[in-house]
């Protein structure tokens, strides 16, 4: 894991604590945002509100909706991949 | 910065006008989550946690939009020790006056006896009151008014879809309303106001009154929102505009003594405080559990409920921040009022009897 993705995972991870009180070692790249770390549909989109400021990003609606993991956000944040 | 006790606040840049008197109208019909999982495949748990909505109350038919803002008027005029015939101009904010004409306004300044005051009322939505606020303080400090009374009055339960899952449980009824004047101290700061009409779509009436005519069968127009996109918007857009509010009133969040969000949904007041880092001597306004959410009248209706417990201070600073259907937008820092209220308490009874001329919409 690179430095650069170990960075964006530890600032998914405060944001989720700050937002859900998540335990950062509840959190891996794994984790779904509803079936692992139960978070609802407002909880998500404060997530990403989130998300948008701390990386200076937007984030669409079409693009976060698909962005169901921790994984699946970092490599968007890192990489812009989308998943299909 | 920290200053002595004695110059609290006085680093407040606001107009010369204030509010000097607060007064509401809750009516009879209470709502529990309950009654509405009647209707809506939802929970009592469901609601609260995506709202923090216990209860509202719904008005009755003979508690038309006139009668709740002629008798929330009429209380804000006692409370503030002004009569009716001083009155010189009436705002009325409201989505739920179900005439294009004549304006409510006229109507209510005429029911609580004003002397052919100015009259209008006012579209937006949610931020209605503060959009009020904001004109009245400006007619004053013009000098074009003396006493302007701004009431806010929404009969929400009409314009809701009863079986539509999202906006079911959202909305309560009620009326609420304030005399601004003339003060010796800065009462009201300037207004941080917007509107983006690209998201017009995102809170609206989901058919235009021509539907009715053109389209026999239609159905009746309805509130049509999407939740979460007004949550995006909101959690987003909402903390920088309150801080732009406090920035042109001069004041930090440590003069704050409360801060009242309009009663949108409770996660958007939460967000707020976590984003704003509001201290603990700040009370934050959460009456939408118990009213849900207002429109236009949950700001006055909670700042009359946190003066009446004690929670916030009369003549304590005070942000309030609102957003609603357009989307429009405005926050201002205001002293509160200082005359004592008694808490709002919903009606045992609707009236008995409609003034005549009086239709029920």
């Amino acid at each position: 894991m690179s430095t650069v993705q170990s960075d964006t995972l530890q600032t998914l991870k405060e944001i989720l604590d700050e937002v859900a009180e998540i335990p950062a070692e509840r959190i891996s790249l794994e984790s779904s945002y509803i079936e692992d770390l139960e978070l609802d549909s407002l909880a998500i989109v404060s997530v990403f509100v989130l998300v948008q400021r701390r990386f200076g990003v937007e984030v669409p609606n079409a693009d976060f909706d698909r962005l169901t993991s921790v994984g699946s956000t970092v490599a968007y944040l890192e990489d812009r991949e989308i998943p299909a | 910065m920290n200053r002595p006790a004695a110059e609290e606040g006085s680093a407040f840049r606001g107009a010369s006008t204030g509010l000097l008197g607060l007064g509401s109208y809750l009516p009879s019909r209470p709502v529990t989550n309950e009654m509405i999982c009647e209707r809506i495949d939802s929970s009592d748990e469901w609601i609260r946690s995506r709202s923090g909505i216990r209860l509202r109350y719904w008005a009755d038919p003979a508690e038309t939009v006139e009668f709740m803002a002629a008798t929330a008027a009429e209380r804000a005029l006692e409370n503030a020790g002004i009569s009716a015939d001083q009155v010189d101009c009436v705002i009325v904010a409201t989505v739920s006056h179900l005439h294009q004409f004549p304006s409510l306004a006229a109507g209510v300044a005429h029911r609580i006896g004003a002397r052919a005051p100015g009259a209008f009322d006012i579209s937006a939505g949610c931020a209605g009151f503060c959009y009020g606020l904001a004109l009245a303080s400006d007619l004053v400090t013009a000098g074009s008014s003396r006493h302007v009374l701004v009431i806010a009055v929404e009969r929400l339960s009409e314009l809701t879809d009863q079986h539509d899952k999202g906006t079911a449980f959202l909305f309560g009824d009620g009326a609420g309303a304030v005399v601004v004047g003339p003060s010796a101290q800065p009462g009201i700061g300037p207004v941080v106001w917007g509107s983006d009409g690209s998201q017009k779509e995102t809170i609206r009436q989901s058919a235009s009154w021509a539907a009715l005519r053109d389209a026999p069968g239609s159905a009746w127009p309805s509130i049509t929102m999407d939740g979460r996109e007004v949550f995006r918007w909101a959690a987003y857009q909402l903390g920088p505009i309150a801080q732009q509010a406090l920035d042109r009133a001069g004041v930090s969040v440590e003069d704050l003594d409360s801060f009242f969000p309009h009663q949108a949904n409770d996660r958007i007041t939460d967000q707020l405080v976590n984003e704003l880092k509001l201290p603990a001597h700040v009370a934050v306004a959460r009456s939408i559990e118990h009213h849900g959410n207002t429109s236009a009248v949950s700001i006055p209706l909670a700042m009359q409920e946190l003066l009446a417990a004690g929670r916030a201070r009369p003549g304590g600073l005070a942000l309030l921040l609102s957003f609603g259907t357009g989307l429009v937008w405005a926050g201002q820092v205001i002293r509160l009022p200082s005359a004592p209220v008694e808490a709002p308490v919903p009606a045992t009874a609707p009236p008995t009897a409609l003034t005549s001329g009086e239709d029920r919409s």
